[in-house]
Formats: C-alpha cells, sequence, structure tokens
C-alpha cells in the first residue's frame, strides 16, 4: 500500500495553478512522499545476432505530477504557451539507465506508447503533447566509467528523439576526443528541431529553484490492497502478453500479431477479431488455420482497406463473414482468387447483400467450378487455341500455361488452377489419341 | 445583554445589489424542504466568488485595464448551499486584502474603512475601533444588523477576531468541513469558511446548511467520515447529561495553562464565566498544549510559504493589465504592502537554502501541537489513529479569543500602534490543528466598555458540541446582565 503525497513546485513560467508534482524530496515522518510506482519493467526487441533478443528497461518509479502547460516553439524562434493543460495530471515514468543506443530508445517508447494505449492510460501521441519525452545522454569508452549526464527536455515525437540522442552522444564524443581533460559541463538542454541540434537550456549552476513542498489541496491518497488486487484481475492482455501467446497457440509469427495489435491499440479488437475468426462464434466450431486467417485479415482485408484509404474496424468485414469465407476457401468451394473477388464486393458494395457468403458467392457466379463445367470450359480453350494446342502437341509443354490462363479468365477466376491444367493436358493427350 | 448598542448603516460591503439577491425557487426543486433560511439577509465575504458578482479580495491586482473587478463565472459551493436553504445574498463584505491581516486596514489606496459598529455604554474614547480582521466587513455587517449572518473565511483567526472584536458569536469550523470549492485560498492547508452571526443558534443553522461534502474539493470530508464523526460527537453528548437540562454535568473543559497571559493581555478576566460555567456543573481543568508557545512563528512561515505559492497564479497573465510587458508592473502594483511582504517571505521560507530549517521546522512544529490536542481530548479523532479516548481529557478547551479588545482604528496613512501579528496569539493554535473553534461574548472589559469573544475548541468534527456548550454555559452569563 503507497500514501503518494502530491508536492508543489513553482517555476518561472505562471500558470493559473503554478504546480508540478515531484517526488524528489526527502522529509521527515509526518508528510510521506511516495512515487506511485516502483522497480517495474517493460521488454523492447533489439536486433540480436541471429534473431532479435529481449532487453529489458526497468522502470524506476512512476509518480503523479499537475502539468503545468505544453510549450511549442516555433520555426522563427518564439515560444507558444498553451495553458489548457494546466492543472491536470499527468504521469512521470521514470526509467533505468538501460537502453544503449538512439534507436533502442525509439523502440522502448514504441512499446511504452503500445502498453500506455492498450491500458487506456493515454493515447501516447507526441504531437499532441500527450506524450513528452525527457532523455538523459552520458557515453563512455569501453571499460571506463560514464562520462557526464545531459538532459536533453521535452521532445515531441520519436523521431526527433532519436535525431536530437545522435546530435547529444556525437557531441560528447567530439568533446572528449578534442578536450581529453576538461569534464563535459552538466546542463539541460532543449533540441532544435529545424536544425537537428540541441543547445543549453540551463545548466548546473542556474538549475532552478522550484521551492517544493507539500501540495494541501491534494490530500494522500489510500490505494486499498482490495482495489489495486481488482485493478490487477481487470486488466487487458498486454502486448508482449499477447504476442506470447498467440504465437504459441496459432503459432503465428511475431509480425503478425504486431499487425493484429496494430489494428486497434486502444482495444485490442484486431485480436479479438482474429480470434473470432479462428475459432468461430460457436465452441463447437472446427477452429481454422491461424497462419491462413491471419494471412487473409492481414494480407487481404488491410490490403484492401489501405488501396480504400480506409481504417480497419470489426465492422468494415465483421469476424463472422471472414470466418464463413475462409471455410468455403478451406472446403474448396471458392477459389483463394473468387475468395478475394468477393471480399471487394462486399468492402465496395453495400451491406445488405453481405448477409450470406455463400448465397453471394453463388450471386455473383464465382463459386468453384465443377468437374462438368470445367471440362466443357477447357474444350472450349482448346477450339478457341488451336496453335497453342499444336505447340503443345509438338513438345512445348510449357505452352499450357497460357490456356490455363485462359480457363482462369474465362471463369472469372472461379476455376481452380491445378485441376484446370490436370483437365488440360488429359484432354490434349486424348485428342492426340484420336 | 450589555452588547446591544450599536451603530447601524456601518459601511462594511464591497457590493450591494439594490434588493437582496434569491434564488429563484422554480431552479431549486428541494427548496420548500429546505429553506431553513427562508428569506433570511446574508453577506458573504469579498473572497467568496458568487456568479456576476464582483470579486475583488480588497486587491487591486484583480481589477484590470478596465478597471472592472473580477467577475467570477461560477458560484462557491458554500454560497450555492446557502441559496438552496432559501437565504438572500445581501453583498459582499471587505476584508484585508487575500485576508491578511487583523484589522481589516489592507485595503486598496481610497478604499473605505470598516469601523467597529459596537458603542460601549461608557463613552470614554471617542476613536474609531477596528472592527478586526480580515473578515471585518462581515463581522461589522453581521453586528450592525444588516445581514442576519455572514460568512467568512478563517486561516488564522480572520473569524474569531472580529467576531470578538465586533461582541458576535464567530464560527472556524474542523478543516475540511465546509468546502472550498470557489473561495479564493490564502493558505490551502489552513483556510476554513465559516460563519459570523449574533446568537449560538443562528450560527448553527447557517453552519448546517454550508457543511457538506463536496466532490470539487478534495480535501473536504466525505459523507462516510462526517457519518464517524457525528458517532464520535454523539457519544461525546450523551456523556454530558445535564445538556437537556439546560446544564453541563458530566462536561469537562481544559484551560491551557500557555493562554494564561498578564494581566495587560486579559482585558476581561475568565473567572466570572469559569464560575458560571461550574455552577452548571461543568468540571474546569487546568491543561498543557506546549505547541501553542511556537503556534504564532510557525503559524507565519507555513500561511506566508502557502501564500507564496497560492498568490503565484497571480501572474498577471489572467488577471490584471494582462500585456508581458506590464506583468511585472501588474504584481508590483496590485498587490499591496502586507500581501507583498507575505509573498516575500514565503517565497524564501520554501528556497532550498531555507526549506529545512522555516518550513520543515514549522511543519515539525504543526505536528507536534496536534498531537498535544489529541493527547488532551476526551474523544479520539474521527479521522485517524491519533490517541485513544482518554476519561481523563476533556471535551472543550476554553480560552478568550484575544489578547485585547478591539484596537483603535490607525488614521490613515500611519502605520498600526498594535503589533498586528500578535493579535493572532490565541486564534492561530486551533488553525494549525485544524479543529473547530467558536468565539462567543463573554461580555465586556472594565476598561473600555468594549466586547470580548472567549473561545471554544472542540474535537475534530464537533462543531455541534462546541455550540451546544457556547450556548448553554457562556451565552446564558452574557444574557442575564
Amino acid at each position: 500500500m503507497t500514501f503518494p503525497l502530491p508536492i508543489r513546485s513553482h517555476s518561472i513560467t505562471a500558470s493559473p495553478s503554478d504546480y508540478r508534482g515531484s517526488t524528489k524530496l526527502i522529509v521527515f515522518a509526518p508528510p510521506r512522499i511516495d512515487p506511485i510506482a516502483t522497480s517495474g519493467h517493460v521488454d523492447i526487441d533489439v536486433p540480436g545476432t541471429n534473431s532479435p533478443e529481449r532487453l529489458r528497461v526497468r522502470i524506476q518509479q512512476i509518480q503523479i505530477e499537475q502539468d503545468t502547460a505544453k510549450t511549442t516553439r516555433s520555426s522563427k524562434g518564439g515560444v507558444f504557451v498553451d495553458l489548457n493543460r494546466a492543472g491536470s495530471g499527468l504521469m512521470e515514468i521514470v526509467t533505468e539507465a538501460d537502453m544503449r543506443s538512439p534507436a533502442q530508445a525509439a523502440s522502448f517508447i514504441k512499446k511504452l506508447q503500445s502498453i500506455l494505449r492498450r491500458l487506456g492510460a493515454s493515447d501516447g501521441d507526441m504531437e499532441k503533447g500527450s506524450l513528452r519525452v525527457d532523455a538523459n545522454v552520458s557515453i563512455h569508452r569501453a571499460g571506463t566509467p560514464y562520462g557526464t549526464r545531459c538532459e536533453i527536455k521535452n521532445l515531441n515525437s520519436v523521431r526527433f528523439m532519436q535525431q536530437a540522442l545522435d546530435y547529444e552522444r556525437r557531441r560528447h564524443a567530439i568533446h572528449y576526443l578534442t578536450n581529453p581533460d576538461v569534464p563535459l559541463r552538466q546542463e539541460t538542454r532543449g533540441f532544435n528541431e529545424s536544425t537537428g541540434e540541441t543547445h543549453t537550456l540551463r545548466t548546473k549552476e542556474d538549475a532552478e529553484d522550484y521551492r517544493y513542498m507539500p501540495d494541501p489541496n491534494l490530500p494522500p491518497v489510500a490505494v486499498a490492497a482490495h482495489y489495486l488486487e481488482n485493478l490487477r484481475k481487470t486488466l487487458p492482455e498486454l502486448p508482449d502478453v499477447a504476442r506470447d501467446r498467440l504465437s504459441n497457440q496459432y503459432g503465428i509469427t511475431a509480425t503478425d500479431v504486431e499487425t493484429l495489435t496494430s489494428m486497434d491499440e486502444f482495444e485490442g479488437e484486431g485480436i479479438k477479431y482474429f480470434e473470432e475468426v479462428v475459432k468461430g462464434g460457436d465452441p463447437t466450431d472446427n477452429p481454422l488455420d491461424g497462419k491462413k486467417a491471419v494471412n487473409w485479415i492481414t494480407h487481404e482485408l488491410l490490403g484492401q482497406l489501405a488501396q480504400r484509404d480506409v481504417a480497419w474496424t470489426p465492422e468494415k468485414f465483421p469476424s463472422h463473414l471472414m470466418r464463413e469465407l475462409l471455410v468455403l476457401v478451406e472446403k474448396g468451394e471458392l477459389t483463394g482468387t473468387s475468395g478475394k473477388n468477393l471480399l471487394r464486393h462486399v468492402l465496395s458494395g453495400d451491406r445488405e447483400k453481405t448477409l450470406d457468403i455463400a448465397t453471394t458467392a453463388q450471386e455473383l457466379g464465382l463459386v468453384a467450378q465443377g468437374a462438368d463445367k470445367l471440362e466443357e470450359l477447357c474444350k472450349a480453350v482448346i477450339e478457341k487455341l488451336p496453335k497453342e494446342v499444336e505447340s503443345i502437341r509438338k513438345g512445348k509443354v510449357n505452352v499450357i500455361m497460357r490456356l490455363v490462363g485462359q480457363v482462369m479468365k474465362d471463369s472469372k477466376g472461379t476455376a481452380d488452377a491445378k485441376k484446370a491444367r490436370e483437365i488440360l493436358v488429359k484432354l490434349i493427350e486424348e485428342s492426340k489419341i484420336t | 445583554m450589555r452588547i446591544s448598542r450599536r451603530l447601524l448603516n456601518i459601511d462594511s460591503f464591497t457590493w450591494r445589489p439594490s434588493t437582496p439577491f434569491f434564488l429563484d425557487p422554480a431552479h431549486s426543486t428541494t427548496l420548500a424542504e429546505k429553506a431553513t433560511l427562508a428569506g433570511k439577509p446574508i453577506a458573504i465575504k469579498d473572497n467568496i466568488l458568487y456568479r456576476s458578482s464582483p470579486t475583488t479580495c480588497s486587491s487591486d491586482i484583480l481589477i484590470n485595464d478596465a478597471g472592472r473587478p473580477f467577475d467570477s463565472p461560477y458560484t462557491a459551493t458554500c454560497v450555492r448551499n446557502l441559496l438552496d436553504a432559501g437565504a438572500g445574498l445581501v453583498g459582499k463584505t471587505s476584508m484585508d486584502e487575500f485576508g491578511m491581516g487583523s484589522m481589516n486596514v489592507n485595503l486598496p489606496p481610497g478604499s473605505k474603512r470598516v469601523v467597529n459598529p459596537f458603542r460601549p455604554r461608557r463613552r470614554e474614547g471617542k476613536e474609531e475601533r477596528s472592527a478586526g480582521g480580515s473578515s471585518g466587513g462581515s463581522a461589522a455587517a453581521v453586528a450592525s444588523s444588516q445581514a442576519f449572518a455572514a460568512l467568512g473565511t478563517d486561516t488564522g483567526g480572520s473569524i474569531r477576531l472580529p467576531a470578538s472584536y465586533c461582541g458576535i458569536v464567530g464560527l472556524k469550523p474542523s478543516y475540511s468541513m465546509v468546502s472550498r470549492y470557489g473561495v479564493v485560498s490564502y493558505a490551502d492547508s489552513l483556510d476554513c469558511v465559516g460563519v459570523l452571526a449574533r446568537n449560538v443558534e443562528d450560527t448553527r443553522a447557517v453552519f448546517d446548511v454550508i457543511s457538506g461534502p463536496d466532490t470539487k474539493d478534495a480535501t473536504c470530508a466525505s459523507a462516510s467520515t462526517r457519518a464517524r464523526a457525528r458517532e464520535v460527537e454523539d457519544e461525546a453528548r450523551r456523556r454530558i447529561t445535564g445538556l437537556a437540562d439546560g446544564r453541563l454535568d458530566g462536561l469537562r473543559i481544559g484551560i491551557p495553562i500557555e493562554t494564561h497571559l498578564p494581566a495587560s493581555q486579559t482585558p476581561l478576566p475568565l473567572h466570572p464565566l469559569l464560575k458560571h460555567l461550574t455552577s452548571l456543573g461543568a468540571t474546569i481543568l487546568p491543561i498543557s498544549l506546549p505547541g501553542i508557545r511556537l503556534s504564532l512563528p510557525a503559524y507565519y512561515v507555513l500561511a506566508c510559504a502557502e501564500a507564496s505559492s497560492t498568490l503565484a497564479r497571480f501572474g498577471g497573465g489572467w488577471f490584471g493589465r494582462g500585456s508581458a510587458e506590464e506583468r511585472e508592473l501588474t504584481r508590483r502594483d496590485g498587490w499591496g504592502g502586507e500581501v507583498r511582504k507575505r509573498v516575500v517571505a514565503g517565497t524564501y521560507a520554501l528556497t532550498a537554502d531555507a526549506f529545512n530549517n522555516s518550513y520543515l521546522k514549522a511543519l515539525l512544529l504543526r505536528h507536534r501541537l496536534r498531537g498535544d490536542y489529541q493527547a488532551v481530548f476526551r474523544s479520539s479523532h474521527p479521522l485517524g489513529d491519533w490517541t485513544t479516548p482518554d476519561s481523563r481529557g476533556v471535551d472543550i478547551i476554553l480560552h478568550p479569543t484575544a489578547i485585547q479588545t478591539a484596537p483603535i482604528l490607525p488614521k490613515e496613512d500611519t502605520p498600526a500602534t498594535t503589533p498586528e501579528y500578535a493579535q493572532d496569539l490565541l486564534t492561530v493554535p486551533a488553525s494549525l490543528a485544524g479543529l473547530p473553534c467558536l468565539s462567543v461574548p463573554y461580555g465586556t472589559a472594565d476598561a473600555d466598555g468594549l466586547p470580548m469573544g472567549v473561545s471554544l475548541t472542540g474535537q475534530w468534527g464537533m462543531e455541534g458540541l462546541v455550540m451546544d456548550v457556547a450556548r448553554v454555559g457562556v451565552e446564558s452569563l452574557t444574557q442575564g446582565e
């Protein structure tokens, strides 16, 4: 059980309720000052020797603060202060120095964003100011201790953060190479987005005195054990857990899970959709092949939607329809090409016709050709293309593919190419004999 | 009683509507059943927000370019409760700037000063007396019968001191009993909204209306906390067996030895009152609250530190003249001398260099004082694991409210002869401890014929019991005269 006591601080940027909490103060017994959480971690993927490896970034603590304002630097050098956020709560998440490159920092931020979104804690949008990063940099020569640490404040995109870290890393290296005897000055720095450079905001000497004091308007909050337990129980499935579970259960790749996760980072609808397609609505439904299902979802469905520049939602093509479609394909009643056509038709057409996939497929004439129908088609093609047939008879076997192509074309994709080939070969050989 | 001769038509308002403002009954469905204050004219201190009335806190910093005061877009919870109960708003009353002062003289230049409406029977001195501060306008409005009751705020005695000087009743409730939503902050951990009225029962009627939970103030006590406090209070009431018959049998009253001051600081001796209380069946006991001795400096460090924080919002960007260049001017010219002094002192107390030896020490003294109070009460604190109830403890702590009667109003532009801060000597302990404290008149001083109040302090959440004892034990003495 923790009793976080909000702390007020004061800075020059005046805001209506001019405070910003922090927990950097140790006070005698009566007011207890505690972060809301300590000793956590976030695992990220980093490139390994052969395959990606997992890197654990430790979270030192999370503390609740009050936001003061959002600052935006204009290209002309002016600073705009947006005070609409003043007084609203914010979380400061403090990591340990566990990241070794700008790329690692970037994948940490992206991972953090997906966790925050899944938890419903924040939309994690850095441009909107929902998430900001203060990044600390220090470098060393292998085998020697780390040098001076500099903090870059208020980075507002992952790209800018990487740029800033990269610039700062070089700056430190150049300093140590050119002035090996002078220690680097410890300072807080800002990042200029137009030049891609960092600059001094303040040094240790002119650090601001925030004049910390316990905030009397925010009494300590007692977090009851049962409340905490309830939160733990109702936690949504987090990205890491989802990845392990889905790849074990369905044999799909990490990239596939990532795509499913990214379909809806907030409610996890993408993963839910996938599992509905695979499992069906009824416990007696036969599970479909996970890999095939994920391919249909991520390639066909998302691909089609991307072409139309439409964002995915489960309603665009409800999971039971997708399942129905996949069942038809699996049974061979619908070829893959027909399935894709059907999907395209449903996504572009009006919804009334989509209530029954099988009927729609019939209506569109997409149902796979039976053997008799296919043979008729093949005969027609042989008659249509006598030259090609002649070439085949003379031994140019590969020309058969042109005939197959024609069959596919004439059947509007409903023919099974493999079967069509068999029939064509059979017919041509038969005709040779006669 | 003698405290009845009063000057009328004292100018104690900063804003007065032509007719008292009542809530449109159509807007309040609960009006009929809750109308305990139906038709009662009530004044509010000028740091309590009422929608579409000006709020100045007696400060130029809340006056804009065009010379217009801040016009609040919302109404304080306590005022909303009053209006819902059928009360009429008669106006907003003068105060020391942002509540800082004890004489209602820290006003913008050219403002009308509030004169104490009380007129002693013998007219030795013709000098005008101060109504006290910082809720001086509220006290004067009530004492001169321009309002049935008034709301004030009390950070270190700003309700009780004016009540004592003007010969009326003033209640500073327990911290967090009345919502501070819509009340301009001075020191957030000490500010309390309270009541000034001419007698205890009027005070009770108003307090019962403004006291209640409010989600808009995180420090306002919840309904369940209030229920727990009521249980403890009912238990304490049952021990005072004489209460139903207008007696105090079973009541234990403690007199802190630390409040026993030299005769020069005790204009009206307590012993006639103590004799009266004993005759009603109460037991008087000497107690010790050692923390009182250092409570005045502790109070001023904490109050100023918090003021430097809460007043930081008046940065000139929201109120005042606005433009970036003029912000500094706004802060320099907008605040009066007393406010500037306290902001500077408080800012210093919070700097990294001074913090440990000023703010933290004051916090520690405050903590010890709270412990001192809890060690002497018979009832346990409804909120905490302080000490277990002690049958040898006391129910009420009693001492004079002030070290003097109403001081002479200093001539304008001359410094006050009375050291202002010392006047709070006996009022700040209950503020630091967050306990309910009621000042009720117990007579007039022989020397100048001016009224004096006695303070009754109870366990947290026991305003009801404090008011019971004040009515039965103290008002019965003055009414006889």
